[in-house]
């Protein structure tokens, strides 16, 4: 595949340690960046994949909150279960106003 | 007639369903804020854009309102929090001064945000109301509100059990 050049500024103490890090594993600057940031890309979709998982469990009622917000952590499952929860009343409320309209 | 306030992500979401047409019994208020971010997201070059840009077209026939807030120290408070945007910010505060009930977002910080600040005076609500509203209403087939949730679930990246859920529930319940 094509690969697209790209310009991306790093402070000058960053670039220090990637330029180190790229000589310890005898690759150029740009094949270590490459190398990091398709691995770093791969693992946050992996992340994602199990994440959507676990959401999946938890709506099943196959595992609870605590177990979600290990994979998830705290901040995320509180923000799923109050769109959960939002979702669940916006349904039920929109019934309600809706038979109400129709009288 | 119901009134219900909107923000930016919540009108763009309806916008892309086609559903506005069919919701003649409610009354759209929208505070200055999202009326100027339409104006703004019409100008990209993608769904967000062309969706605010029927928004901004069909202002009238869709019956959305623009109004002023009143409390801009309220304002200054609330977007101290960085979960909380000016857009959001003037939603919650126009519903408040207004005694409206509901507040619709798609915005998932904002959910969580608005439901923080809205001190259980303020209903929030996703956009999914609206397609709920209009099947139990007799404007929109279950079909038809069915796809506009799905559509506004795929849009907003939700998590398929999440919106499946409130399919399910529409199945539920008998008209």
């Amino acid at each position: 595949m094509e690969k697209i050049p790209v310009t991306v500024k790093y402070d000058e103490t960053l670039l220090k340690k990637i330029d180190q890090l790229a000589y310890e594993n005898f690759e150029t600057r740009s094949e270590f960046i490459r190398d990091i940031t398709t691995e770093a890309v791969k693992r946050k979709l992996q992340m994602e994949k199990l994440q959507d998982l676990a959401i999946n469990k938890w709506v099943e009622g196959k595992i609870t909150a605590d177990e979600m917000a290990k994979i998830l952590g705290v901040d995320k499952t509180e923000k799923i279960a109050l769109l959960r929860k939002t979702l669940r009343e916006s349904v039920l409320d929109g019934m309600k106003i809706g038979k109400q309209l129709r009288k | 007639m119901i009134i219900i306030v909107a923000d930016s992500s919540a009108l763009i979401s309806l916008a892309m369903t086609d559903i506005f047409r069919f919701a003649e019994d409610i009354n759209f208020k929208i505070p200055n804020e999202v009326y100027n971010e339409i104006s703004l997201i019409k100008h990209y070059k993608d769904e967000d854009g062309y969706n605010a840009n029927k928004i901004i077209r069909n202002l009238k026939e869709w019956n959305i309102e623009v109004l002023h807030i009143k409390n801009k120290i309220k304002l200054n408070n609330l977007i101290k929090d960085p979960l909380i945007d000016k857009g959001e910010a003037e939603s919650l505060i126009l519903a408040l001064e207004n005694n409206i009930e509901r507040l619709i977002t798609d915005d998932l910080k904002s959910i969580y945000a608005l439901n923080k600040y809205s001190e259980g005076k303020v209903k929030i609500r996703s956009s999914i109301l609206i397609p709920a509203i209009l099947n139990f209403s007799n404007k929109i087939s279950r079909k038809q509100a069915k796809q506009a949730i799905i559509q506004i679930a795929k849009y907003r990246k939700w998590n398929k059990s999440l919106f499946k859920e409130s399919l399910e529930l529409l199945n539920k319940y008998k008209k």
